[in-house]
């Protein structure tokens, strides 16, 4: 009797948070259809903004064709798997989440069947969801588009290379999902987050692999940023996907990723359990 | 009048110091934040050059990173002076706030750099942007670029020109907020735009130079004052760029005016 009250409590759980999953994806979905033409605006200028940046980095792989890092396509395909990884992180969770805890919103969302934690994490799932919805077909175009782009993706996946993939792009997800709430859950200590907020942007830039190959830094900064989450995020499911990562060096980066993963998951408990004992709902 | 306008500089600094003195972690961040910004963009430009063997389309090293050294120093110039009380504009319209900026005796932009801020938290980098350009400019001197009067003169002007093109891209980008509520958010492509102009022009095919040279002079914030100080540029192609660049700003100030007069202090936001 009573495993069967467990059993239908769960079922409800299930229940509930399918429902919420299905809410935040809606709601994700509406609010970026209601705001298409800004939208589209936006796009266009990170297309056109990416266009030119890939050119620098075209021409300069172009200007040595000695090197051995890079040729230009590989480059092109680098940014454009890059770029898709770096859209489809929630970059404004942490914004979200500081502005619930600074305005008193929390106070309501705490109340609810599920804790806070999920919730915004949810949010973040149903976003990147909405946004691989939006973009995939964007980045199939291109590599239909551009042949040499394509065949240079399909000459290294292989089933194993894709497994490798789904684990490292799990592990890049997970790591910017937590350590967003990490700096949005610094709102239970400061007025405003938008200095560490725009501080882990620049780290982002730095340490991710988004406005450069990752793998062209030198080894010791290399080795640094392989230690963030932000290398997660990025550099490691892309250059994954392209095979730059041995198979036989992935066991050993995919252990470190889900330590990293780890240690960020833990932050964000131990700043959440330690805020919420601090938290008023009040509100400023 | 001078005295006037003086006297409102004097306010809003006095103001976002007071601010700033408020919110002084986040200073602290910011700095931390535009700091390590830098480092990503210079260090991704190295990054690029390493690849290329230390030249890209005729340009050196040092005068690649001289290039993005005076696009260093104009971003924070523009971000220090100006993004408050641009990038405020679809917040403004959209919270019906601009009622009391129209309602100023001043011209409705100064109006709204007067009722916001001065980002001074920026000015440690401008001093580091600045050490970054004297560094590369010693570097091309080296490299047997002459520091003459007329040269040093054209990147000094020239230099002036590049920054009325920003504000010029970020007028263009905020002013559809008058249009639309629904394009309020126009900060973010300023900066995917003007994240193109800290490269030499050079780098980019045909197309796209005649575009960033004439239609939407991202070339005028960093490259051409490059180029000018190298004497790259003659006469007749400086005075074109000169005039393309204040053609530009002059069409984005009309347009953020005529979006000006269609604000009807309607509006949806809290």
């Amino acid at each position: 009797m009573i495993s069967k009250t467990k059993s239908e409590s769960l079922t409800h759980n299930v229940r509930i948070l399918s429902n919420s999953c299905k809410v935040y994806f809606g709601q994700c979905l509406q609010t970026v259809l209601i705001y298409r033409s800004a939208l589209i605006i936006f796009l266009l200028s990170e297309a056109f903004a990416y266009a030119g940046f890939i050119t620098f980095w075209y021409k300069a792989a172009q200007s040595n064709p000695n090197s051995k890092t890079y040729t230009p396509m590989g480059l092109v395909l680098y940014f454009s798997l890059a770029l898709f990884h770096h859209s489809i992180q929630h970059h404004a969770a942490s914004r979200d989440i500081g502005s619930d805890i600074r305005l008193g919103k929390l106070s309501y969302a705490i109340i609810r069947p599920f804790p806070f934690l999920l919730q915004a994490l949810l949010r973040s799932v149903a976003f990147t969801i909405t946004y691989i919805i939006l973009l995939s077909p964007l980045l199939i175009v291109t590599l239909a588009a551009i042949p040499s782009l394509g065949d240079q993706l399909y000459s290294v996946i292989d089933s194993t290379n894709f497994q490798h993939y789904l684990a490292a792009l799990t592990i890049g997800l997970l790591c910017g999902w937590f350590i967003r709430l990490v700096v949005g859950l610094l709102a239970f200590d400061m007025a405003q987050i938008w200095g560490p907020d725009t501080f882990l942007i620049a780290l982002y830039y730095a340490a991710s692999g988004a406005v450069y190959p990752i793998d062209l830094l030198p080894g010791w900064a290399l080795a640094l940023a392989k230690w963030t989450p932000l290398y997660y995020m990025v550099g490691f499911p892309v250059l994954t996907l392209m095979g730059r990562i041995p198979h036989s060096e992935f066991t050993t980066e995919c252990v470190r990723g889900c330590v990293v993963t780890f240690a960020t998951f833990s932050l964000m408990i131990f700043m959440w359990r330690r805020g919420i004992k601090r938290f008023e709902a009040i509100g400023i | 009048m001078m005295r006037y306008y003086f006297n409102i500089a004097k306010q809003v600094a006095s103001i976002s110091t007071s601010s700033m003195l408020v919110y002084r972690s986040n200073v602290l961040f910011f700095f931390l934040f535009e700091s390590l910004f830098l480092a990503a963009n210079m260090g991704g430009i190295a990054l690029g050059l390493n690849l290329a063997g230390g030249t890209l389309s005729g340009w050196t090293y040092n005068q690649v990173m001289f290039v993005a050294s005076i696009f260093g120093v104009g971003h924070q110039i523009f971000t220090a002076l100006c993004i408050s009380g641009l990038f405020h504009t679809g917040y403004f319209v959209w919270s019906g706030r601009m009622d009391y900026v129209l309602l100023k005796p001043l011209h409705p932009l100064i109006a709204m750099h007067a009722a916001n801020e001065f980002i001074i938290s920026n000015i440690p980098n401008l001093i580091i942007n600045i050490c970054l350009f004297a560094f590369f400019a010693s570097r091309v001197a080296a490299e047997g670029v002459v520091f003459g009067v007329f040269n040093t003169l054209g990147l000094f002007v020239f230099f002036l020109a590049g920054l009325a093109v920003r504000y010029g891209i970020a007028l263009l980008v905020v002013s559809p907020a008058f249009f639309a509520e629904k394009l309020a958010e126009g900060e973010d492509a300023y900066w995917s735009l003007q994240s193109l102009a800290k490269y030499p022009t050079g780098v980019f095919p045909r197309a796209m130079q005649w575009l960033f040279s004439f239609l939407l002079p991202l070339a005028s914030v960093a490259a051409i004052p490059a180029e000018i100080f190298f004497g790259r540029q003659n006469l007749l192609q400086s005075a074109t760029h000169l005039f393309v660049a204040i053609f530009f700003t002059w069409a984005a100030v009309k347009f953020y005016e005529s979006g000006a007069r269609r604000y009807q202090s309607v509006n949806t936001g809290a």
